[in-house]
């Protein structure tokens, strides 16, 4: 009897730190579900807003190639016998950090190469604001400084860069925000080399 | 006897599920086998230290007060009597002139100091010349794009590093190092095992805090703001070793971390025996009228001594020879004050 009552104890008390422990572990994994569900949304926000930006960024290198754009170009850029130049494209509301660290790799660049034809393109409506903005970028590098109302039609939320070549063409368009890995490769590389090769 | 066995079995496995259901706890708790209170010494200067994000630094006999938001920047005292002997440095965009620099991640390098400013850009003040003519000279250094939003950047021997955040690093790691000569860039460092990983994004804002090289250029502390914790590393990027003595309840408020959390460790100084932090443990608002402790720990991360400071001490440093510390407070102007470590090292 007292055997029995005894085992009756043990199971109950079993039952309970089991129940529990099963308690305890349902939470854990209800709560690893709403974590992965809340991951699963937020990747797939960020995977969107990067898709837009892929998007906008094969829109825009197409859109620089169409004639009448390089026309324009042209008459922006080379109006002063310039052949060649290494263009850093900034659009109203885009990202300032990001012009920012492409006026730091342009700056190594003329440090390390003395080239000179470097521009800075504001595709902004007001004059004022482009100039606000080169002001706020404080940086040491020589080049020319371009407002021009392009009506660009696409929005990326990252500037861009490009070289314009002597055939007025835009070549190697590149956005570093989007593939931070290439980013040296880029700059110290292929840019790099471009600029030996005219020098 | 039997009950007795049973009773244990049922208290053997509460203690197991227990012991299963909680995190593997890796916080350490470590106590300083010497504990002391100290009293300053008040060193009257002109007034030259007007703001909360003042600094100071000692290169060889002179210490530098660094006032980032005043016209002149830069004032100079001779020790060990702190008499002020001139100043240098003003705001501005053009050639020897600064954007607001970081008082704070100012460090010594070289025959002077090493900063960097709001533009991003990071300099090279040599004092070596200015007891004897009065005149510095300023190099700037150019950055990679990779690394702009310079944070808690130092130099360690032929490299620039710098903690997140940083526009476009290759990966997720908390350093990024910039080898002047090579041109490399190169991503260090393992970010503390505290938090989950699904808050990864706020790592570099939770784990933020202040650096400072051991001055044979062999390692580097790094002391948190937001986390009773500090990791050594050294010169090659290797953690070598870590502590994690304490984090704050309640410290996420949704998504993000809640407002004025506690802060602790917001001064690192070092000398090749020993690093000096500075902890606040305080929300930042309470600051000006919250007196610190100064702890003292080697390069073994070993505790060595805890001081109780008698003012609210802003930032400090250290003499060369590890004797005394030089340090500003929160509300004086017009002082410098000065701790006498020896007896305590002795």
């Amino acid at each position: 009897m007292r055997t029995s009552s005894l085992l009756l104890t043990v199971s109950v008390f079993i039952f309970v730190i089991l129940n529990l422990y099963l308690g305890a572990k349902l939470r854990s994994i209800r709560r690893d579900i709403h974590d992965s569900e809340k991951q699963y949304n937020n990747k797939s926000i960020s995977d969107s807003i990067e898709i837009e930006n892929l998007r906008a960024a094969l829109f825009q290198d197409f859109w620089f190639s169409k004639s009448e754009v390089t026309e324009l170009l042209e008459k922006v850029i080379f109006d002063n016998n310039i052949q060649d130049g290494i263009i850093l494209f900034i659009r109203e509301n885009q990202c300032f950090q990001c012009a920012k660290s492409i006026i730091m790799d342009f700056e190594i660049l003329q440090q390390d190469t003395h080239y000179q034809n470097f521009f800075i393109i504001g595709d902004y409506d007001k004059k004022e604001d482009f100039d606000s903005i080169t002001y706020k970028l404080d940086s040491d590098l020589n080049c020319t400084k371009i407002q021009y109302k392009f009506d660009f039609p696409t929005k990326c939320q990252y500037p861009s860069v490009f070289i314009l070549d002597n055939d007025h063409y835009p070549k190697y368009f590149f956005i570093p925000s989007l593939f931070p890995k290439l980013r040296e490769e880029y700059f110290y590389n292929i840019i790099f080399n471009y600029i030996k090769n005219k020098t | 006897m039997r009950r007795f066995v049973f009773t244990r079995f049922i208290l053997f496995i509460i203690i197991f599920l227990i012991f299963h259901n909680c995190r593997e706890s890796n916080i350490s708790k470590l106590d300083f086998p010497i504990k002391v209170d100290l009293k300053n010494t008040s060193i009257p200067i002109p007034i030259k230290v007007y703001g909360k994000l003042s600094s100071v630094i000692i290169y060889n006999d002179l210490l530098l007060c660094i006032e980032p938001f005043s016209d002149t920047i830069y004032s100079v005292f001779k020790l060990p009597s702190c008499s002020y002997i001139g100043s240098f440095g003003t705001n501005g965009r053009g050639p020897n002139e600064f954007n607001q620099p970081a008082a704070s991640n100012t460090s010594l390098y070289g025959n002077g100091i090493v900063s960097y400013d709001l533009s991003d850009r990071f300099f090279k003040i040599d004092l070596s010349e200015y007891l004897t003519n009065k005149t510095v000279k300023v190099s700037n250094i150019k950055l990679p794009g990779e690394i702009s939003m310079l944070n808690n950047g130092f130099m360690l021997n032929d490299s620039i590093i710098i903690g997140k955040p940083y526009v476009g690093g290759k990966d997720n790691s908390p350093f990024i190092r910039y080898n002047i000569n090579s041109r490399k860039v190169e991503s260090f460092g393992i970010w503390p095992d505290i938090y989950p990983v699904d808050r990864e994004k706020l790592f570099w804002s939770i784990y933020s805090g202040r650096s400072h090289v051991k001055p044979d250029q062999s390692m580097f502390a790094t002391f948190v703001f937001k986390v009773k914790m500090f990791q050594i590393y050294k010169s090659n990027g290797d953690l070598y070793k870590e502590n994690i003595m304490e984090t704050q309840e309640n410290f996420f408020e949704n998504e993000w971390i809640r407002p004025y959390p506690l802060q602790y460790y917001t001064c690192v100084r070092a000398t090749d025996s020993y690093i000096y932090a500075l902890n606040v443990s305080c929300p930042g608002p309470k600051m000006p009228e919250n007196i610190p402790t100064l702890e003292i720990w080697d390069w073994e991360a070993r505790p060595i001594v805890k001081i109780s400071l008698d003012i609210p001490v802003n930032q400090f440093d250290i003499s060369k020879d590890g004797k005394f510390m030089y340090c500003i407070d929160w509300n004086t102007m017009d002082k410098i004050f000065l701790y006498d470590l020896t007896e305590i090292l002795n």
